[in-house]
């Protein structure tokens, strides 16, 4: 029986950063441990360590006789990546990819990438390339959530298609997310939010059991009356239920005005 | 309609008679191959790549099963259904087709053995020989656009002539009947037609015939003996919507009287939010069914507020109620509580629409 040992010849060696070939450079998200030296690959292609600075001229590099790209394959696992990171990571081979990641700051790919948006709720960004600094610089500031940042990269790309344009949204209200994301929910849907607000507006003018709150809510497709009360036993159950039946919530209180 | 460029023929599919008729009306040569065409562009198409496979026709005999129990939707009071697909995709273009979310062909597809469909139904029968099975074949392609090909209509009449306890249901944009209303019937294939007003027809239906030829051909079909059935679906919403669809149930009922209408299904627009992205790419002049006010229902498709909905379902109910009370209407993929408020009953407890939702016993079991 014989045995194929393979040996990748690698050397360690102290090279100027200058020297060395940043072009595979795909921004990982991750910077490279600090203790490991920059890893380069045939042609002296730099694969681990973009993130370290180029202008030193003694830097340690392990150097390993190595097609750079199966290199960067073996250093960095594409179901590991995050959804842009990994774009960027397949970029490298000329893989076609299905979102145009050249507009977007690398810092605002990773706040998406961060929240894990995975790309299906990102390809709206191929629509609002016109509105880039400013909906980078609104979402950054707003520090989304991810499902609120799904909702908004949406209602933006729709608002686009509306036709509105950027000062529709720009100047909104950006205190908390919460605010900015119904704001631009009221944007995009005028006339349910109109007809929303006219039956919290009735429902503020009907006269409700003390410690009784009521809310128009919208829950989908569908506005719902959501009723809160503090209840301290079954006494005071019993009352709030009754003067609740008491009250008339008729078909009108339902239909639309 | 979308002419066909280019025609890919399965080797077991040459020498059926669909192959070549498919030669002799698009005078292209085809390419034979036993792999799906582009098929390195399977998954989920682009918007431009969703264009271009209306125009790239595959003739292949279809493996499996042919008969599907219609899914339905969750949560929606759904008529019981099989779905006979004998082909994948459509050659004409309608903004809202429900086909952009679900197709990852990267061609259209017929299927040249339908002979295997009638044998699986065949079976069926025998399985339960006193099942009234209903069965549609415009799912996931319409049943006459390419009929003029296939000629699948005439053979699947003369097949429900023989089973007369069964229901075939043809359901269809176009306006192309003349090539089978001579076909001896047994009165149990319903012909039925997608309607909306020609506002929308124009602005929404790519390709489709308008709707006076809709209702034409519907006339032929029904003086030639045809039960026929409208679906006033999706119903879309528009600042004048209720002026065109009050004048759309005008137009049908001056046509057709009350009981040479086997259903009148209405239903509103609905899609599945993942269709967003090829909508924004395909996006034609319209705008509507993009930008429109649709919100997420219980069963995961955008939709119309659900008063708004019921609001215009109850317009063209009480439109048609206005000129009879004895057209058969039901709700196509709606909630009970839709149901409730529209009709104020739910279908099991309406005369004429109860049996379009008996279960059907069937051995088959639902995909
Ligand atoms: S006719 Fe039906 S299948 Fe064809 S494009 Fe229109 S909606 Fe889609």
């Amino acid at each position: 029986m014989t045995h194929h040992v393979t040996t990748t010849p690698m050397k360690v060696l102290i090279k100027n950063a200058q020297d060395l070939d940043w072009a595979l450079n795909f921004h990982p998200r991750r910077p490279w441990p600090k203790p490991l030296p920059i890893v380069v690959g045939r042609n002296d292609l730099v694969v681990a360590g973009f993130d370290r600075p180029r202008d030193q001229v003694a830097v340690s590099i392990l150097q390993i006789d190595e097609e750079p790209m199966a290199l960067l394959n073996q250093l960095y696992d594409t179901n590991e990546l995050a959804p842009l990171e990994r774009l960027r990571f397949m970029k490298l081979s000329g893989a076609p990819i299905e979102l145009n990641l050249e507009p977007w700051s690398l810092e605002f790919q990773n706040y998406l990438d961060n929240r894990n948006l995975g790309l299906r709720v990102l390809q709206p960004l191929d629509h609002l390339i016109d509105w880039k600094e400013s909906l980078e610089n609104t979402l950054m500031k707003l520090r989304l959530s991810a499902s609120q940042c799904r909702e908004a990269i949406d209602i933006l790309a729709d608002l686009k298609f509306l036709g509105r344009d950027r000062t529709s949204w720009q100047d909104l209200n950006t205190e908390n997310p919460e605010s900015w994301i119904r704001s631009l929910r009221q944007l995009r849907f005028p006339k349910t939010a109109n007809q929303d607000q006219q039956r919290q507006q009735k429902l503020d003018s009907l006269p409700w059991p003390r410690g009784v709150q009521a809310k128009w809510d919208r829950q989908g497709d569908q506005g719902v009356l959501v009723l809160q009360s503090r209840i301290g036993g079954p006494d005071e159950l019993k009352k709030a239920l009754s003067r609740l039946q008491d009250m008339s919530l008729d078909k009108e209180m339902w239909e639309k005005q | 309609m979308t002419q066909f460029e280019e025609l890919f023929v399965h080797p077991k599919s040459l020498n059926s008679e669909i192959t070549k008729r498919v030669i002799e009306h698009t005078g292209l040569t085809p390419m034979i191959t036993d792999r799906r065409p582009y098929s390195s562009l399977e998954g989920r198409l682009t918007g431009e790549e969703f264009s271009k496979s209306k125009k790239r026709l595959y003739l292949l005999p279809h493996e499996g099963h042919f008969f599907r129990k219609c899914p339905g939707t969750t949560g929606a009071a759904c008529c019981n259904y099989f779905v006979l697909n004998l082909g994948v995709h459509c050659n004409m273009n309608c903004s809202y087709c429900y086909l952009q979310g679900y197709i990852n062909s990267p061609v259209t597809q017929i299927y040249t053995n339908i002979d295997d469909a009638f044998a699986e139904l065949t079976e069926m029968i025998r399985e339960n020989p006193t099942a009234e099975f209903r069965v549609g074949t415009g799912e996931t392609i319409d049943s006459l656009s390419l009929d003029h090909l296939t000629l699948y209509s005439i053979e699947l009449i003369s097949f429900f002539a023989k089973h007369r306890h069964l229901i075939c249901e043809f359901k269809t944009k176009t306006d192309q009947v003349d090539h089978f209303i001579k076909t001896p019937h047994s009165g149990n294939v319903i012909v039925s037609w997608s309607v909306n007003p020609q506002k929308i027809v124009s602005e929404e239906e790519h390709g489709t015939a308008t709707l006076d030829n809709r209702l034409s051909a519907a006339r032929r079909c029904a003086d030639h003996g045809f039960p026929v059935a409208f679906h006033i679906d999706p119903m879309i919403y528009f600042d004048e919507w209720r002026i065109h669809y009050e004048d759309l149930v005008d137009q049908i009922c001056s046509r057709f009287k009350p009981n040479e209408v086997k259903w009148i299904s209405v239903g509103a627009l609905r899609y599945p939010p993942t269709m967003k992205h090829i909508l924004r790419q395909r996006l034609t002049e319209s705008k509507r069914v993009l930008t429109s006010e649709l919100f997420l229902g219980t069963d995961g498709k955008l939709r119309y507020d659900h008063d708004l909905r019921n609001e215009m379902f109850k317009s063209v109910v009480k439109r048609f109620s206005d000129h009879s009370s004895e057209y058969p209407l039901l709700l196509c993929m709606e909630t009970g509580a839709s149901w409730q408020t529209t009709f104020e009953q739910t279908p099991r407890q309406i005369q004429g629409v109860k049996e379009l939702f008996d279960p059907i016993v069937t051995t088959r079991p639902a995909l």
